[in-house]
């Protein structure tokens, strides 16, 4: 049975080498085969695979994108991740538009669950897509 | 009782207390320089007083607004708390221009709060859906791949 603390960790290496450095090998590694998510992208799927494919759009989406972690807190088998993520919009940051070349900032916080033996079973997060919408000037202008 | 574990008692009496709009609550939660890191804080007054009219401002759009805690877990003197809000759109939300239409809302936030050695939040960062609400209320189409 892992500690909180070692839950922890798992969550930064995790951070860290898939979604920073694009290893998906950690991934697969990392997840168990029963992870369910909360936030599959829209087409993709909940599970494992869906996981593994989200952070690699995600690499693709905006390839310099960095999770910087502000705060951890973990007890029990809870790990919640404080984190600012920043990138360039290098590829279209909302799919099927032109790229803006804009940078930005956006707060996150995700919860991810661990199970006995120490591997990522959940995951669910909430990101300020609106605050980066706004840096990126692609607000739509409120109806007057 | 562990500190986490009256830390995570507050919170959810806290949650009460904005569904209640039991205001007197609030202010025994929240300390008086308390501080709130929420996208769109820069719309309301600082500290406890914009805690209050962020909450009012929900009721004027939703006049039927209810929360509910779907897991809250605590450590040290951080809590982590996951909420869904549901409500209808009877009273339009003016800073988004959207008009009132009858729409149904039901979308999720994560809270993380910081606590003083009395127990009282000092510090909140959240994190709520936002795209999620603005398209239930017909204001944003659905962003094709998110």
């Amino acid at each position: 049975m892992p500690t909180p603390q070692e839950n922890a960790a798992t969550t930064r290496e995790l951070i860290q080498r898939v979604q920073n450095e694009g290893d998906m090998g950690f991934a697969e590694k990392t997840l168990s085969e029963s992870f369910v998510g909360t936030n599959p992208m829209a087409g993709g799927t909940a599970d494992k695979a869906g996981a593994i494919a989200m952070f690699a759009m995600m690499r693709a989406w905006i390839p310099d994108m960095h999770t910087e972690v502000d705060d951890v807190i973990a007890t029990g088998s809870k790990v919640a991740v404080r984190s600012t993520m920043t990138g360039t919009d290098t590829q279209g940051f909302i799919p099927g538009t032109p790229p803006t070349g804009k940078s930005f900032s956006m707060g996150a916080i995700d919860v991810f669950t661990f199970d006995d033996a120490g591997m990522n079973s959940g995951h669910y997060g909430v990101y300020d897509m609106m605050g980066a919408m706004g840096q990126l000037g692609l607000l739509p202008a409120p109806p007057q | 009782m562990s500190d986490a574990a009256r830390n995570v008692e507050l919170v959810e009496k806290l949650e009460r207390a904005y569904n209640e709009r039991d205001y007197d609550t609030v202010r025994a939660c929240l300390a008086a320089d308390f501080v709130a890191n929420t996208p769109g804080a820069e719309m309301v007054p600082a500290g406890v007083d914009g805690a209050i009219a962020a909450n009012e401002g929900t009721f004027s759009f939703f006049s039927d607004r209810r929360t509910e805690i779907l897991e809250i877990f605590g450590d040290d003197d951080r809590v982590v708390s996951h909420v869904r809000m549901t409500g209808t759109n009877d009273g339009g939300i003016e800073w988004a221009g959207v008009p009132a239409n009858g729409k149904p809302v039901d979308i999720d936030w994560i809270q993380i709060s910081r606590h003083g050695d009395d127990g009282m939040i000092q510090e909140t960062w959240a994190q709520m859906d936002i795209p999620k609400m603005m398209v239930q209320v017909g204001a944003m189409a659905t962003p094709e791949g998110m």
